[in-house]
């Protein structure tokens, strides 16, 4: 529930016309496709830690990912690993332009959506735009990708309580969601997650900034 | 005059104490009827007053959310201290301060 | 008649930073403060019109910030006085998570949008076709 996911999928539900029909299927899609994509982030973690820790490599570029493959499954494996990497790194810098468009777009009110014209949703594609662009120009200042990531996913997860929280409570608010607002299990487990990520979420800055972010 | 000038006002009562800041209004719709649509217009029913605005923001004092148990006590106490005063005890609005008539405590 | 709007409303909950729409659904802006009128016979003010746009989000949103927004705002319109977007609470059908007017809005604030539509997006192929 990071912010930019919880805009990005929000917004893709309201774009995609999403009824109570589309329920069950979300449900399934959070049931199984995030314990699939956290499974799949182990097995990266896995088969690079055995493919490069008894060798003594560092791991600091993104190219590198793909040698446990190679290794394993030669050139058919690498060839769909870079059509992999390629698939998530545009798809995620789609998402990510995306949701900061969705994001200032609705907190002004502005037009959005891909069910207008470009031209009728100007400002909203013109943030999208500037997004790319900007992401753009700040990779092509070299700095490095690796400490990029650990710092923006320590940020995330500082951040986590804020978009956290107000789902919490429209999820119980019998005004937007009629009759299928939290039942009491849900609740409970929710309110533990709660004070987990709050924890979570004061203790990640300072943590960082002891360990130097792990360098 | 708009609401913004209204919320967030400090309000005192006749002799100066003050009493909390508005944190909402209360409307109701009991002016005249608009022929285009039916409706009736919104006229200002009281001045929410007091501590307790989050858990209001949020809608946990007035039912709308329920859940869950942990939040809901929480922000269920800050309602108490909360009140509403009328309209027609307002005596007298100038930006940032408004002076009503209340009952002694 | 259905009830459209409820009946006693709490503006800061049920009615302020909604989003405007037309019959349409095109998006027409927020909820960002109202106009209160005080009638002459010294009933309480009436409710008479919906403000929206950055002249209205900033001297709420105060400081800094809100000057500088609205300060945007009046450089788009140079001409114009300084007063928000107002939408006349007749045109107010229906409050719910989105707020209902009646007609297609004659969208208020539409300058910036203007703007850039000519300026920028306008000016890419394929900007006048929805995806839908």
């Amino acid at each position: 529930m990071t912010p930019y996911k919880v805009f990005f999928f929000s917004s893709g539900a309201v774009e995609e016309g999403w009824t109570r029909a589309d329920l069950m299927l979300n449900r399934a899609n959070v049931y199984v496709g995030f314990p699939l994509g956290g499974l799949l982030s182990l097995a990266i973690m896995g088969c690079a830690a055995v493919v490069f820790q008894p060798r003594g490599i560092e791991v600091d570029h993104l190219s590198q990912v793909a040698l446990p493959v190679g290794v394993a499954l030669g050139q058919v494996g690498l060839a769909l690993v870079l059509v992999g990497f390629f698939a998530a790194t545009f798809g995620a810098a789609l998402e990510t332009s995306m949701c900061s468009g969705y994001a200032i777009a609705q907190y002004f009110g502005w037009q959005w959506g891909k069910f207008v014209r470009p031209a009728q949703a100007a400002r909203y594609h013109a943030v999208v735009l500037v997004s790319v662009l900007a992401a753009v120009t700040f990779a092509l200042t070299t700095v490095d990708p690796i400490t990029v990531t650990e710092y923006s996913i320590v940020l995330s997860a500082a951040a986590l309580p804020l978009t956290y929280f107000p789902i919490l409570v429209v999820a119980n608010d019998r005004s937007y969601l009629g009759d299928k607002t939290n039942s009491a299990f849900t609740n409970v487990l929710a309110t533990i997650y709660l004070l987990l990520i709050v924890l979570v979420s004061i203790a990640t800055i300072p943590l960082m900034l002891a360990t130097k972010a792990g360098s | 005059m708009r609401m913004s000038d209204l919320v967030g006002a400090l309000v005192v009562d006749e002799s100066g104490r003050p009493l909390g800041h508005v944190h909402d209004l209360r409307l109701v719709a009991d002016g005249v009827t608009f022929p285009a649509t039916g409706n009736r217009a919104y006229r200002v029913h009281g001045l929410v007053v007091g501590a307790g605005a989050v858990g209001m923001r949020l809608g946990y004092a007035r039912g709308h959310v329920q859940g869950p148990w942990l939040l809901r006590v929480l922000l269920r106490r800050l309602r108490r201290r909360r009140r509403e005063i009328p309209w027609e005890a307002v005596r007298e609005v100038t930006p940032g301060r408004i002076v009503a008539r209340v009952a002694a405590q | 008649m259905t009830v459209q709007i409820p009946e006693r409303l709490d503006v800061l909950l049920e009615l302020l930073d909604r989003q405007l729409a037309d019959t349409e659904g095109r998006l027409a802006g927020k909820v960002d403060d109202l106009e209160l009128t005080v009638p002459d016979d010294g009933g309480p003010p009436v409710v008479t019109a919906i403000l929206s746009g950055p002249q209205a989000l900033g001297p709420r949103i105060g400081g800094r910030l809100g000057q500088w927004m609205v300060a945007v705002a009046r450089r788009l319109h140079p001409d114009a006085d300084a007063q928000p977007a107002r939408i006349d609470f007749a045109q107010l059908a229906r409050i719910g998570p989105r707020v209902l007017l009646t007609a297609p809005a004659d969208t208020p604030n539409q300058r910036l949008e203007t703007w850039v539509r000519t300026h920028l997006v306008g000016r890419i192929p394929g900007a006048g076709h929805a995806d839908v």
